[in-house]
């Protein structure tokens, strides 16, 4: 999984997109802490991105 | 009954009508029964011949190559209005070929890059004078105009081309067949677990083996077999040029997706071995990926 996350980031690195609006995370239904963290830490992320220049729709 | 055919060429090499000529003797099976009424590449009639054609008055429309300038647009949509079946021939035309991979930048950068920053020039210049102009990005054909049936292949074989006009002149139906070039090739499969890869001219190749499990990327697995797997029958990987079989919608994703899964090595190393991973796994249909096409959202939205 990791393998092909890492080639997918690369894609979209290539094609113009900012890869850190991508994140991958491993929790497990016992580690809702994790989960938490890791969906925290990628709202802020993209938070400070801004809105997304390809927004879907538009 | 002589059927009223046009081939028409958009951006392109060319190499589609070289495969169709390369049916030699073979081609005075379908001559017969076709009226070739456009076709710029071995005939000399004009796009004002093909203009002044009532609508719907061509049996067969087959059309070549990608909407690189206006031109091509303007011929496409032609085609379009006077053809009853369109046929979208070659991978150029089904996904907008290699050209498509210019998609990666913009206009302005790739008209810099060739005109003016190229190593052999010298006072360039952008031209612009009697000239159609440029689009923006290369958007498939199909998604300009409806085709009623596709060809891929860079080029299609000769035995591609014949097979569909044939289906055509007898009034039967035309479908890809969903199977891969793996299903084509002759040599040995293993369980894969790829320790490393390597180019081409790199190492030896076992002739008997899979090349893909010899760690050459071959991208048989997730290419339309339609070829007969001519590349890898001679120790050529497959470069995907006939783009994915129907059911996969997204090469690149299909091709990661599977890497992911085969390669038996730290995902940097992975990451490592492709340096050009657009150019790798989108050979000829990168302008169909999403990934272009969100690009190509975006472009279009800026121009507006």
């Amino acid at each position: 999984m990791k393998s092909r996350f890492v080639l997918l980031k690369r894609l979209l690195e290539e094609a113009g997109f900012d890869p850190e609006r991508v994140h991958l995370q491993w929790a497990s239904a016992a580690e809702g802490d994790v989960f938490a963290e890791g969906i925290t830490s990628m709202v802020e992320r993209i938070t400070k991105l801004g809105p997304n220049p390809v927004r879907k729709g538009d | 009954m002589v059927k009223r055919i046009a081939l028409a060429q958009l951006t392109s090499c060319w190499g589609c009508d070289q495969s169709l000529l390369d049916l030699h003797l073979k081609l005075l099976d379908v001559l017969p029964s076709l009226d070739i009424v456009y076709w710029p590449a071995v005939v000399d009639f004009k796009v004002a011949d093909l203009e002044s054609m009532s609508n719907h008055s061509i049996h067969f429309g087959f059309v070549e190559g990608s909407c690189r300038t206006k031109e091509d647009v303007h011929l496409l949509k032609l085609m379009r209005q006077k053809s009853k079946i369109l046929v979208a021939w070659g991978s150029c035309s089904v996904y907008g070929g290699v050209q498509g991979l210019g998609n990666q930048w913009e206009l302005k950068d790739l008209l810099e890059r060739k005109f003016l920053k190229a190593d052999t020039i010298t006072e360039g210049r952008i031209p612009d004078e009697n000239l159609p102009g440029f689009t923006e990005h290369i958007t498939p054909n199909p998604d300009i105009v409806d085709f009623d049936a596709i060809l891929p292949g860079c080029p299609p074989t000769s035995e591609n081309t014949a097979e569909a006009l044939t289906a055509l002149i007898t009034s039967k139906s035309y479908d890809l067949p969903d199977k891969t070039v793996c299903d084509q090739c002759p040599k040995e499969r293993k369980e894969k677990k790829i320790k490393k890869f390597y180019r081409t001219h790199q190492g030896h190749i076992d002739q008997n083996k899979c090349l893909l499990d010899q760690g050459y990327l071959c991208l048989g697995f997730a290419t339309i077999g339609l070829c007969g797997a001519q590349c890898p029958t001679v120790n050529a990987p497959c470069k995907g040029c006939f783009g994915p079989p129907p059911s996969i919608k997204d090469h690149g994703a299909k091709i990661i997706s599977a890497l992911g899964a085969v390669a038996d090595m730290p995902p940097e190393e992975l990451e490592r071995a492709f340096p050009d991973p657009l150019g790798s796994f989108y050979f000829t249909d990168y302008a169909s990926s999403y990934l272009s096409k969100i690009r190509g959202k975006q472009r279009s939205k800026k121009t507006k």
